[in-house]
C-alpha cells in the first residue's frame, strides 16, 4: 500500500511503524511502553491536525479516540482512526480531511435544529405511517449527510490534488471493504423503521434533501 | 491619465488639489496594487512636499510604492534612495566625510543626502528607517521636522546649516513587528514627523496571481496552475502567520513570489520551487511537529498524485455503466 505521508514524514528517520513495539522500548516495562504510545500518538495527532488547519484555516482541536468514530460539531475535530501502523496514517489525514471539509462546507445550525429544518412536505408523507418525528429527522439527517458527505468530499478532491490519495485510502478502508460496509449499513439503518425504506417516500426524501442542502448552501 | 511633473503644479497658478486627487487614481500603474485612499494621500503628500511613512512586513511593496510615485509624477531625476539600514556610520552616511590632503590640509566632502535635500521637489526615500542606527535617527530629527527642516553640517569648518529645499518630500520605510529583530523601536518623536503612516499591507492571492501573471506574461496552463498554488501558498501562511496559536512564524512574502514567478518562467517546477524557495523558511526544529512539515503538507496539497482509480468520476462521461 502506497504511504501518501511519506510526502512530509520522509525527512525524519524514525520507525513509524509503531505496532512492533520492541525495536525502540523495553517492552516488558508496561509504562515505558505507554509513554511511547502517548508520545507517538502526540506527534502524530499534531502533523495530523495540521490539514484540519490548512483546511479550514482556523485552529481547530483535533481529538482522537478509541471508538472508530469520527465527527465534528464545528469546534471540535473528533478522529476515530489508530495510527499505531505507519499505512493506517494516510486513512487518518483522510478522516481529518474529510471532518475538516465538514467544517468548510457544512451548516453545522441545520445540523443542530435538523428536526425544524424537515421540510413539512416530508412529515406530511409520514404522518399517516405513524412514524415518529424524531425518526425521520434522524433519517433524513442520515440521508442528508450521506449525500453532503459525497459532496464535501468532491470539493476538496476536486480543489487538493494531492490530497487525493488520502481520500483513496480513506474509501478503500472504509467503502472497500465489505466487512466495513456491513457494518456502517447496520449502525446507520438500526434505528429506522422500515416503512421509512419504501421507495417512493425514499425518493421523496431523497430529492427534499438534496434541495434543502442546495438551498441551504446557497 | 498622462505623467505630471508635480514640480510643476506646486507652482502653477489656479492649481485644483482636490479636482486634482480625485482623477489620480488613473495615475496608478497595474503593476503597484495599493488601496485608492493610501493611494491618493501618497500623491498629495509627494505634491505638497509632506512626510509619508510607509509601514508593513518585509516584501509587501512599500520600496515600490515609493519608487512609482515618483515615476508616475515625473520625478525620476529628482528621486534620491538611501538604505539607512544598510550603512553602520551615519555621520558620514547623512552629512559627509572629512578627508587629509598634503596639499591643502583637511577637507569636507558633502554626502549624496545633502545634494539630495538641495534639490528642490525632490523625492527622497529613506529606506528601512526602522533599521537605522541611532545617530541616524538624530541627524535626521531636524531634517523632517516641518518647523525646521534643515541640517547642520557640524563637520565642516563653519558648521553650515543646509536649509531643505522646496517641495522635497520624505518617504520613509518600516517594519514593525516582533519577529523584525534587526529593527529598532521607533521613538515617538520621530514618529510624530510621519503625521500620517501608510499601512502597506500583503496582496491577497487573487490580486498577487493576476500580477504576476501579467508582469512575466505567463500564459502557459501549466505554469499558470503552478503560479496559482503559489499564490495561494503564500496568501495561507500570511493569513496563518497572524492568528493566535499559529502554526507558523515566518510568511511568504510578494518578494519570494516574484522571484518564485520566475522560475516557474524558467520551467521549474512546483516541487523544486519549494525545495529551494520554500522549505528553506521554515524551520524543521521540533521534528514531525515543525514549521517545516506544516508548510510540506500545505505544498503537498498542489502536488498532484497517481491514485489507481478517480473516486469522482462522473458516470455520465465513462465508458462504464455506473450500476
Amino acid at each position: 500500500m502506497s504511504n501518501y505521508s511519506d510526502f512530509w514524514l520522509e525527512d525524519y528517520d524514525i520507525d513509524w511503524d509503531f505496532s512492533d513495539e520492541s525495536d525502540s522500548v523495553d517492552v516488558s516495562a508496561s509504562s515505558t511502553v505507554e509513554t511511547a504510545r502517548l508520545i507517538r500518538l502526540s506527534a502524530a495527532r499534531r502533523a495530523i491536525s495540521n490539514y484540519v488547519t490548512i483546511l479550514t484555516g482556523k485552529q481547530v482541536p483535533v481529538m482522537f479516540n478509541d471508538k472508530n468514530m469520527s465527527c465534528t460539531d464545528g469546534e471540535v475535530v473528533y478522529i476515530g482512526s489508530d495510527v499505531n501502523e505507519k499505512n493506517k496514517f494516510d486513512v487518518a489525514v483522510g478522516l481529518a480531511l474529510h471532518e475538516a471539509s465538514h467544517i468548510v462546507y457544512s451548516n453545522m445550525d441545520m445540523y443542530k435544529n435538523l428536526w425544524q429544518n424537515v421540510p413539512r412536505s416530508i412529515y406530511d408523507l409520514t404522518e399517516p405511517l405513524n412514524i415518529d418525528k424524531t425518526q425521520v429527522a434522524e433519517f433524513c439527517k442520515m440521508l442528508f449527510n450521506y449525500i453532503e458527505d459525497r459532496y464535501i468530499d468532491y470539493m476538496v478532491y476536486s480543489g487538493a490534488p494531492g490530497y487525493r490519495g488520502y481520500y483513496q485510502s480513506l474509501y478503500d478502508n472504509y467503502f472497500n471493504s465489505n466487512v466495513r460496509v456491513n457494518y456502517i449499513v447496520h449502525l446507520q439503518l438500526n434505528h429506522i423503521p422500515i416503512e421509512l425504506l419504501i421507495l417512493p417516500i425514499l425518493i421523496q426524501i431523497y430529492r427534499l434533501c438534496l434541495v434543502s442542502m442546495i438551498l441551504l448552501k446557497n | 491619465m498622462k505623467k505630471t511633473n508635480a514640480a510643476n503644479l506646486t507652482t502653477a497658478k489656479n492649481f485644483d488639489m482636490k479636482k486634482y486627487l480625485s482623477t489620480c487614481i488613473d495615475l496608478r500603474p497595474s503593476s503597484l496594487i495599493i488601496d485608492d485612499i493610501k493611494w491618493k494621500y501618497m500623491v498629495r503628500s509627494a505634491i505638497r512636499g509632506k512626510n509619508i511613512l510607509l509601514l508593513g512586513p518585509t516584501g509587501c511593496g512599500k520600496t515600490l510604492a515609493a519608487q512609482t510615485i515618483a515615476n508616475v509624477l515625473n520625478k525620476n531625476d529628482k528621486f534620491f534612495y538611501f538604505n539607512l539600514g544598510a550603512t553602520q556610520d551615519a555621520r558620514s552616511f547623512l552629512i559627509g566625510n572629512t578627508h587629509f590632503d598634503k596639499n591643502t590640509g583637511t577637507l569636507f566632502r558633502e554626502s549624496t543626502f545633502i545634494k539630495a535635500i538641495r534639490t528642490p521637489n525632490a523625492i527622497i526615500l529613506l529606506d528601512e528607517i526602522s533599521r537605522s542606527h541611532h545617530d541616524g535617527v538624530n541627524i535626521l530629527m531636524t531634517v523632517l521636522d516641518d518647523l525646521q527642516r534643515y541640517l547642520r553640517l557640524d563637520e565642516k569648518e563653519d558648521n553650515e546649516v543646509v536649509k531643505v529645499a522646496e517641495g522635497v518630500t520624505f518617504v520613509a520605510t518600516a517594519n514593525i513587528g516582533n519577529e523584525y529583530t534587526a529593527t529598532r523601536v521607533m521613538d515617538r518623536a520621530l514618529l510624530s514627523r510621519f503625521p500620517v503612516k501608510i499601512e502597506m499591507t500583503p496582496l491577497d492571492k487573487d490580486s498577487e496571481y493576476n500580477l504576476l501573471k501579467s508582469r512575466f506574461d505567463i500564459i502557459d496552463n501549466n505554469q499558470l496552475e503552478i503560479l496559482k498554488a503559489v499564490c495561494e501558498i503564500a496568501d495561507h501562511t500570511r493569513k496563518q502567520v497572524k492568528q493566535e496559536d499559529s502554526k507558523l512564524t515566518n510568511f511568504i512574502p510578494t518578494r519570494s513570489t516574484v522571484e518564485i514567478a520566475e522560475l516557474i518562467v524558467d520551467g521549474f517546477n512546483l516541487l523544486e520551487i519549494a525545495d529551494t524557495t520554500i522549505y528553506p523558511n521554515f524551520t524543521d526544529d521540533g521534528g514531525v511537529d515543525s514549521e517545516r512539515t506544516y508548510i510540506k503538507q500545505l505544498v503537498q496539497k498542489y502536488v498532484k498524485v497517481e491514485t489507481k482509480e478517480n473516486l469522482f468520476a462522473d458516470p455520465l462521461k465513462s465508458d462504464q455503466p455506473p450500476f
